[in-house]
């Protein structure tokens, strides 16, 4: 997730470092009828069912538990596997949705060339989902916490728009987002010799999504449902999530924000010393 | 571009092929979503599977090379080489020890998933009225060296099976008979199930591809 950004991304970068809508400059999506618009993905869809993981990779695993997602008090950091935990455990909505970096055919190079947002060239799109933090329940946000707000990089998958993205917001529930700086991220792992002057500015700006581990309650009461992981990994998250939050029916939001409070106490890094 | 076109006989036969391979798995009925976006990938152009694999390094070529030679023995698809790649190669096939490509996380130090390839679909075809289904031009299938380096030949090969499965639409299986599972594994086959997915979409095959000709 550390890309160098080069292009028309360092346009999204600049006007998203700068506070300023990228809508603006890289267009609010499509409606031309190309791979990025088709109608196929129904705007009807609920915000969370057209970010769905389209996972066409194969690899592993590197930790089992959300437990290793919880971010680490002072002086303790590396979960299993040398897995890094999250910066900031964060609850919060999804109030807006806006273009970020996009990439057409990489063909034989280590680099995906950059392409405009709505362009039929681009073969993947990382869109931000604002999100307003209501609390931070372990750890802390830093770098690109403005306003109460950060920006989440999220894959837009193919046949979504970000209109339908936005007409959906209403589905978009409250959840636990585990989230890291982009930057602080990419120097923490040793990758910062890689971005260059101009992409430190974007990936100052961004916020990326920590082991998959976003949960969100679509309506109140309502399962959880982790929209970036795969069907079976969601599950084995949401169970290993405190044995006692997992009911036959799912986690609930208050189960796992629960239980993961209760990790955050035994790491150091809840924000509440008072509840733990 | 479009070779492919539904024909009713055909379709008869793979219904009825479908079944009974279905019929025999009922437990894996529900073992892996086909195309897009009821699963991850859409389906291929066409019953033609042209590949290019000229920047690969022997070892993941030799795999790549009998994971194409899998999937044209289904009798199903027809795959050949493609010597003078364009535009609508339908795959073309690459290997590095990945960074941040595409800025996917290839180690996994932030999505907790260690990438060893992936296919990407990087000319889709949108669904038309007289077609509604998402199909895809050309697929990138990338293998990450620092993963594959350290593979068995058969692992390698169960990789490469995995990868050019999805650039026919399979998606991840939960079948311990197929490549299309997640995990380090030595599966080098499509089992019944995504055999019969793949019939009913492009089977059965009419005749091998023309070297240097036909349609991509």
């Amino acid at each position: 997730m550390t890309g160098s950004l080069r292009g028309p991304a360092f346009a999204v970068a600049v006007a998203v470092a700068a506070g300023v809508g990228a809508v603006a400059l890289a267009g609010s999506g499509s409606t031309a009828p190309t791979a990025a618009s088709a109608p196929s993905r129904a705007a009807a869809s609920s915000f969370w069912s057209q970010l769905r993981a389209p996972e066409q990779g194969a690899g592993e695993y590197l930790f089992d538990s959300v437990d290793a997602l919880v971010p680490a008090g002072k002086g303790k950091s590396a979960g299993p596997r040398g897995f890094r935990p999250a910066a900031a455990l964060v609850e919060g909505v999804v109030v807006g949705v806006e273009p970020g970096v996009a990439y057409g055919a990489a063909d034989d190079a280590m680099v995906a060339r950059a392409v405009p947002y709505d362009s039929p060239e681009a073969a993947i799109r990382w869109a931000h989902l604002v999100i307003r933090v209501d609390k931070v329940v372990a750890g802390r946000l830093g770098r690109g916490y403005q306003d109460r707000r950060i920006r989440l990089k999220v894959e837009q998958p193919a046949g979504t728009t970000l209109q339908g993205l936005r007409a959906s917001l209403k589905t978009a529930g409250k959840g636990l987002f585990f989230v890291e700086n982009s930057l602080d991220r990419a120097n923490a792992l040793g990758r910062d010799r890689r971005l260059k002057q101009e992409s430190a500015a974007y990936h100052a700006a961004v916020h990326l999504p920590i082991g998959q581990g976003v949960f969100v309650e679509e309506r109140a009461g309502a399962p959880l449902i982790a929209p970036l992981a795969e069907e079976d990994r969601a599950r084995q998250l949401l169970r290993t999530a405190g044995t006692s939050t997992y009911k036959s029916g799912g986690t609930t939001l208050d189960g796992l924000r629960a239980s993961l409070q209760e990790k955050a106490c035994e790491k150091g890094s809840a924000t509440d010393p008072d509840a733990c | 571009m479009t070779y492919f076109k539904r024909r009713a006989g055909r379709a008869v036969l793979g219904a009825v092929l479908a079944l009974g391979a279905v019929g025999g798995l009922a437990p894996g009925a529900q073992a892996n979503d086909f195309g897009y976006p009821s699963g991850c990938c859409s389906f291929a152009d066409n019953g033609q599977h042209w590949y290019n694999d000229d920047s690969l390094e022997s070892r993941t070529k030799s795999a790549f090379r009998y994971a194409m030679g899998n999937l044209d023995a289904q009798s199903v698809m027809s795959d050949a080489y493609d010597a003078s790649p364009n535009a609508s190669t339908d795959v073309e096939a690459y290997d590095a020890y990945y960074v941040d490509t595409w800025d996917l996380d290839w180690d996994g130090s932030t999505t907790g998933y260690n990438l060893y390839g992936y296919a990407k679909c990087v000319k889709a075809i949108a669904p038309t009225p007289s077609e509604d289904d998402w199909r895809c031009d050309q697929y990138e299938v990338r293998f990450d060296l620092r993963d594959v380096d350290g593979f068995s030949t058969d692992q390698r090969r169960a990789l490469a099976c995995h990868e050019v499965g999805h650039t026919v639409g399979l998606s991840h299986s939960t079948e311990s008979s197929s490549c299309l599972r997640t995990g380090a594994h030595t599966t080098v086959k499509y089992s019944a199930h995504d055999v019969s997915h793949l019939y009913t979409r492009y089977g059965p095959r009419l005749s091998k591809p023309m070297s240097g000709g036909g349609a991509k």
